[in-house]
């Protein structure tokens, strides 16, 4: 009986390690075949056989595509882009989730709902208006209008909000004997006390603005103001069939993003979570 | 069936959770595994169970070694200290599922289910979810899930500990009821004194992975085998005085307790319990320092020589801070230790 | 102090501008839209006021395709993920060893740009040299032309929007799977239950919650897929259109095509199933707390 036991438990511990390995395998994949294509030569490329790893890589490839297309400037646009949108949104969130958690003012509940219907409407649809509003504004090809719209959250604003509401409402009327003004309240303690949170939603923010891609493609027209994921695309069409410098191209925009990941995974999966459990 | 413990040891690291364990049980008895937290109780129970493996030692149901037989198959009931219901599930469902595991038919099952639950006496709650019922009704379930499929020992992790003051009272007493009805071995693991000396045959005291004392609770109470024990039982604590011995006289401080005992002379750690002072005009003469009112009793601060000790005498006797008063020790209530703080002898 | 002040607008007052220029004025403005006639957002010129672009929009076939392609996506990728992020998730948690590396690995398609990573996978889609079909070669079967054929055009999108889908699913199951105590499978162990049985009788209903919201926000996100079909079929929606979805449908309208009026409607289409599904999640939730 034990040993028939010990038998099962040893096949099922086979299995799922298996199982796992092999969902491992699919998952990463595309990154493995990604990196591994974007060293190849062309003739490598097509062999069949193909083989997982180039007999030399070919780090020209990245030379070239680096060459092939402005991807400096569409990179320090990208990075342009992401550094404000991500501090804008950082202050706009602090202070609403302060005044959400802490602030007494007629309609706050009101207000409340209503930031949070928001987040039934699908950002889609808002498209079409806001381009015509960008228009309008006479923006179109600048930074401001990559920026300016992606600098209030209603979604972060609603996280941080719950964990300010979770500092005790005594340390706020400690502060109050103090003489302490709300503001400085509110960069002195709330910031230092959530500082981890804070840290969570600067990073989400981080890889949403680096991936985004069709609103950028929408407000830019020419090629200096273009962010790395619309180069890529513009690059893909334009490089046809050189299919080892678009690889080369896409991991320069994926492993920004993979390398902060790896090194901050722990804020990122904590701010992912904690979003997802909200219910 | 007996249980029988030998060399039990685990060890995590380089700490020995339990070291090196014997122990034997008798067939329908209930034993209290007690000691404060962290000395290896939990653990204990949790070998018993098979949840966690021994790093050494074995473990005999009646005859058959079970060391290294995994928990469904070794016949036990566990009854965990938050009682692991399953929350999603009807009273009735959470009893029931045990049976079905061991694909018993349902109707048989839901008929099993209810006569345990009569024992329990919850049999009016089966439809209900965990969620609705209160802390002494979840741990009747518990009991009852863990019973049903009439196990050969049951084993419960402090059963009490989340239960308010005088529920546990109570509850104490069903377990009690309810072994004795199912005629079930039973251990129970606690770190209240009070709790295992009320509803055991046995206690087993522990101490940082080490059995103390392994006896029945009144021999235990008047006989600790050494001064952890007898500090660990009792309320309040036992007093602990230095005390000499010179000619067979029994003294601390210079106050003489005892006369005529046959104990070599030497310095001696003694114990001696509050309430085994006697109040006697001809016996040592203390002052009152404090006094605490409990109800029944009262409970006098003071002095003996420069050892603070505590005195309980009848709540009726009249006293105040500063009244001198005179005491003596009952017969056989004087604990003496040796220099390892085993028990010598009683005087 | 406890008297109210308008301070808190002050606050306030960044999101709030921001909020009404760029998300509760273009929801009004698309609704507007939507009704007029021949819209243009160069000279605000519209010719009529009324249902056209409604009549429009369920008149083309394109429309009906996009809505028939979309709800299969929606069917086929969303109970596929939760199925196997489910699966994934639970053994992941029974892991001793490696759980934070498996961890890591399975979240690494939620933090990818699709862009690229869709790049990546029409090269794997290739139908000369793509991995894929080398590997559905290794059991004999041929070529298939994923990305060229319309019959394929779906599967292929399918199977890339689950593998980026899982993600996401995995790290909420996985983070559900801890909030179960121990000790009910300790418990579940003593009861002799057997592993199927702990699966289907404890771990799942104690995820239901979770089960639920992962299925809702995975629809909410399905109905609105756009960036896996540009970067999967390179800015088109597959051949002969045959991977449209909702979203793309609405961006060609207003984009390529320039019937304004039309893309508002669809958008509008849009707006209410995602609103049905929000109030089913929040019902939901708000079920839960309730108990």
């Amino acid at each position: 009986m034990t040993t028939k036991r010990k038998i099962v438990n040893v096949i099922a511990a086979i299995l799922k390690y298996g199982l796992l390995i092999l969902g491992s395998v699919f998952t990463v994949l595309p990154f493995i075949w990604m990196i591994s294509s974007s060293l190849k030569t062309p003739s490598e490329l097509i062999a069949v056989p193909p083989a997982l790893f180039p007999e030399v890589p070919q780090w020209q490839n990245y030379k070239d595509a680096w060459a092939a297309a402005p991807f400096a400037r569409y990179f320090v646009n990208t990075l342009i882009v992401t550094t404000c949108t991500t501090c804008g949104v950082l202050v706009t969130t602090v202070l609403s989730a302060f005044a959400f958690s802490r602030l007494n003012f007629p309609g706050k509940k009101t207000v409340f709902s209503l930031f949070l219907a928001t987040l039934m409407i699908p950002g889609e649809m808002l498209i079409i208006t806001n381009y015509e509003t960008i228009i309008n504004l006479k923006w179109i090809d600048s930074y401001k209008a990559m920026i300016v719209p992606w600098i209030s959250s209603a979604f972060y604003i609603y996280l941080l909000t719950r964990f300010f509401m979770q500092v005790p409402e005594s340390l706020y009327l400690a502060a109050k004997v103090d003489k302490c003004s709300d503001f400085k309240y509110m960069i002195k303690i709330m910031v230092p006390m959530n500082k981890q949170a804070i840290f969570s939603i600067a990073i989400l923010n981080i890889i949403s603005s680096w991936n985004a891609f069709l609103w950028p493609l929408l407000v830019t027209n020419s090629q200096e103001m273009r962010v790395l994921s619309n180069g890529l695309v513009r690059f893909q069409t334009e490089a046809g069939s050189s299919t080892e410098l678009i690889m080369a191209a896409s991991c320069m925009l994926v492993m920004p993003i993979i390398i902060i990941y790896l090194f901050l995974r722990k804020y990122i999966i904590e701010g992912v979570t904690r979003s997802g459990l909200k219910g | 069936m007996d249980i029988r413990i030998e060399n039990l040891t685990k060890t995590y690291g380089t700490l020995n959770a339990v070291d090196h364990m014997n122990l034997t049980i008798k067939d329908g008895e209930l034993v209290g595994l007690l000691g404060p937290s962290g000395c290896g109780k939990s653990t204990t129970l949790f070998m018993l169970s098979g949840l966690t493996t021994p790093t050494e030692g074995r473990i005999y149901f009646g005859d058959k070694d079970v060391t290294n037989i995994s928990p469904e198959d070794r016949e036990i009931g566990l009854v965990f200290q938050n009682y692991a219901l399953y929350p999603h599930m009807t009273v009735e469902d959470n009893i029931t599922f045990p049976l079905i595991n061991r694909r018993v038919n349902k109707a048989q099952a839901r008929e099993m289910a209810l006569e345990m639950a009569k024992v329990v006496k919850i049999d009016q709650l089966m439809k209900r979810k965990p969620g609705e019922l209160s802390g002494g009704q979840q741990q009747r379930v518990a009991i009852a899930r863990a019973l049903v499929k009439k196990p050969q020992v049951l084993l419960l992790d402090e059963p009490l500990s989340n239960l308010d003051a005088k529920l546990r009272v109570e509850t104490r007493e069903e377990i009690r009821r309810i072994q004795q009805e199912v005629k079930i071995t039973t251990i129970f693991v606690t770190h209240d004194q009070e709790e295992a000396m009320s509803i055991s045959d046995r206690i087993a005291v522990m101490k940082e992975g080490v059995l103390q004392q392994y006896e029945v609770p009144q021999t235990m109470y008047l006989n600790p085998a050494n001064v952890f024990v007898s500090r660990f039982l009792g309320t309040p604590e036992i007093n602990s005085i230095e005390v000499d011995v010179k000619d067979g006289e029994i003294s601390a401080n210079g106050l003489v307790l005892r006369k005529g005992v046959k104990l070599a002379d030497g310095h001696y750690k003694a114990g001696i319990r509050p309430e085994s002072f006697y109040l006697d005009e001809n016996g040592v003469s203390l002052s009152v320092d404090s006094i605490r009112m409990t109800g029944r009793d009262l409970l006098i601060f003071s002095k003996l020589g420069s050892t603070p000790v505590r005195v309980l005498v009848h709540s009726y006797i009249q006293v105040a801070e500063g009244d001198k008063f005179g005491v003596s020790v009952r017969e056989g209530h004087i604990l003496i230790f040796d220099g390892q703080e085993k028990l010598i002898g009683r005087f | 102090m406890d008297k109210k002040s308008f301070k808190g607008y002050l606050y306030l007052l960044p999101s709030i501008i921001i909020m009404l220029a760029f998300t509760v004025y273009p929801l009004i403005r698309a609704i507007i839209m939507s009704f007029l006639g021949d819209y243009s957002i160069i000279n605000h010129g519209y010719s009529s006021i009324g249902f056209e672009n409604y009549k429009n929009l369920f008149a083309d076939p394109d429309f009906a395709k996009s809505l028939k392609n979309t709800s299969i996506y929606v069917i086929c990728v969303v109970p596929a993920s939760i199925f196997l992020s489910l699966v994934i998730a639970v053994l992941i948690n029974s892991c001793k060893r490696f759980k934070a590396l498996f961890q890591t690995i399975y979240f690494l398609p939620y933090v990818t740009s699709v862009i690229a990573i869709g790049i990546v996978w029409r090269w794997m889609f290739n139908s000369n040299y793509g991995l894929i079909n080398y590997f559905l070669g290794l059991f004999g079967i041929d070529p298939v032309q994923w990305l060229n054929l319309p019959q394929y055009a779906m599967p292929a999108l399918i199977i890339f929007a689950i593998w980026k889908s899982m993600a996401f699913n995995i790290l909420i199951f996985l983070a559900g799977l801890q909030t179960i105590p121990e000790d009910i499978y300790r418990a579940a162990r003593i009861d002799s239950t057997p592993r199927l049985r702990v699966f289907t009788r404890i771990t799942v209903p104690q995820l239901a919650p979770m089960i639920v919201y992962s299925s809702v926000i995975g629809m909410i996100g399905a109905f609105k897929v756009y960036n896996e079909v540009f970067s999967l079929f390179q800015g088109k929606a597959g051949p002969a259109n045959s991977a449209i979805t909702i979203v793309y449908y609405i961006y060609d309208k207003f984009y390529n095509s320039y019937k304004y009026g039309v893309a508002a409607a669809g958008s509008v289409v849009l707006f209410l199933i995602i609103l049905a599904l929000t109030q089913i999640q929040l019902r939901v939730t708000g079920e839960k707390k309730k108990k």
